[in-house]
């Protein structure tokens, strides 16, 4: 449905609403009814249901000015009541729909995060056993190149090569493991701190990092290791997104949720949660590629600049907590993660 | 210089193993799985065995646990590179637990497994070397 189409149910409606006053037709009235049904079954987005609703109502407004006063407005208030409630079913059910298929999206993207981890773990197995070969047999060869010459020197780069291969599968591994996850109590400021400062020796002192409204007393359960895994990982995602100059910002506090005040997001439960935010002053994600962002492998780095598996792990490590996590970016203002995982109280 | 069993089902990777050690002295057997590592391990009486853990037919933790039966003494060495959803470390527990000196994660450098033989032969304290 297009803008073109947009207006005609609207004028079609004041058409009606008009036949009615005029004539005092009671089949007009059924008319504006049934069209607020059509409406619903056309599945158009709230928005322009709600836009249809204004149309017709400043139109109306315009068309019968004599609506305004007392002794017509009285005859006028059924119909547009009418209106009213079909426009509105219409949008409470367009809304509920949208809302569903959210879910269902989500749902998905976890079906596809498990499969690939476990895919990718299977594969990790091998590959090291691959390495092992390679790192074994240019060892062996490396005693043959007498030191200093070229052959020395190259041999020496496919040792480290292969020493990077190695770490980037014990990542692969970690985004397949589930059940070695050993879940205990942990204070996120604590992790926080000694990631920072583990971070801070390591980056260049052009990327500041920023920590506002730390609640320090904040317990979830997780892996503890996974914890610092996250936020570094996290970490270095904002600090290529700034090109290692700007500022990271953390900052950790709560959040409750209440279907009658707050309601969660779709996959989460009521209840308490810990909100944990990670905000770059970066070049920003766009939005033809902000979906995929939490996919393995995949990276809008150069090649040899980023695996692509950080925010993938970071995804599974927020999965694995029972939280959520969900990104907010503007291209050339920066880009905001927010995590959610539920508070732990002892 | 020591009589070494090599149990691995990667090819490439057993001969690797093979020539590494063979370089530095040792005498070298090798046995494709589990099953042929028992007959090598019977005829060949080996001071060593340095078995990979996930193998077909037979698996090394199987094959582990038949050896130390038939000679509670014999020194071993486990490796694995893990698959699917357990760890190297898991594999490496398990075998850890029956009685394995010393453990390996693939891939490894020569240094570390040359230590890791030396640690063995000479009784060094059980450790998990990851």
């Amino acid at each position: 449905m297009n803008a073109g189409d947009a207006a005609s149910p609207s004028l079609q409606y004041v058409q009606l609403l008009r036949e009615y006053w005029q004539h005092n037709g009671e089949e007009a009235l059924i008319c504006a009814a049934d069209l607020g049904k059509k409406l619903v079954h056309a599945g158009l987005p709230p928005e322009d249901i709600g836009e249809f609703q204004q149309q017709a109502l400043v139109t109306l407004g315009r068309d019968l000015p004599a609506i305004a006063l007392e002794e017509v407005a009285e005859r006028i208030t059924p119909p547009l009541i009418e209106v009213l409630v079909a426009y509105g079913l219409a949008f409470r059910e367009q809304t509920e729909l949208r809302y569903a298929l959210d879910i269902e999206k989500r749902m998905e993207q976890n079906h596809k995060m498990e499969a690939l981890g476990t895919l990718s773990a299977g594969i990790a197995h091998d590959f090291n056993t691959i390495l092992g070969v390679i790192l074994g047999y240019t060892e062996m060869t490396l005693d043959l190149a007498p030191v200093g010459t070229p052959t020395h020197r190259n041999l020496q780069h496919v040792i480290a090569a292969t020493l990077r291969a190695r770490d980037l599968v014990a990542r692969i591994l970690a985004f397949g493991r589930r059940s070695e996850i050993c879940k205990t109590p942990v204070r996120i400021a604590d992790s926080l701190d000694e990631s920072l400062a583990m971070l801070g020796m390591t980056l260049p002192p052009s990327v500041v990092l920023r920590t506002e409204l730390v609640q320090s007393d904040l317990v979830v359960l997780a892996d503890p290791g996974e914890m610092q895994q996250l936020i570094v990982d996290l970490t270095i995602n904002a600090v290529h997104a700034i090109a290692e100059r700007g500022v990271i910002t953390f900052a950790l506090d709560t959040v409750t949720f209440d279907p009658a005040t707050q309601p969660a997001p779709p996959e989460l439960p009521p209840g308490e949660y810990v909100r944990f935010r990670v905000r770059d002053s970066g070049c920003g994600i766009s939005s033809s590629v902000i979906d995929r962002i939490f996919e393995p492998f995949f990276t809008t780095k150069a090649v040899g600049h980023g695996s692509g598996l950080g925010l993938s792990v970071v995804y599974g490590i927020v999965q694995r907590m029972g939280g959520a996590i969900s990104v907010k970016s503007e291209l050339g203002h920066g880009t905001e993660f927010e995590m959610l995982y539920p508070r732990f109280i002892a | 210089m020591a009589k070494i069993l090599i149990i691995e089902d990667d090819d490439p990777f057993r001969e690797m193993l093979a020539e590494m050690l063979d370089q530095v002295g040792h005498q070298v057997e090798m046995a494709a799985n589990g099953i042929l590592g028992m007959e090598r391990f019977r005829s060949g009486e080996p001071d060593l065995v340095i078995t990979d853990i996930l193998m077909p037919e037979k698996d090394g933790i199987e094959t582990i646990i038949e050896m130390k039966r038939e000679r509670d003494s014999i020194k071993i060495i486990a490796m694995s590179g893990g698959r699917r959803a357990i760890t190297p470390q898991f594999n490496l527990d398990s075998a850890a637990l029956i009685g394995v000196q010393q453990t390996l994660t693939k891939p490894f450098t020569r240094q570390q497994l040359l230590q890791a033989i030396e640690d063995t032969l000479e009784g060094v304290a059980p450790a998990s070397r990851r």
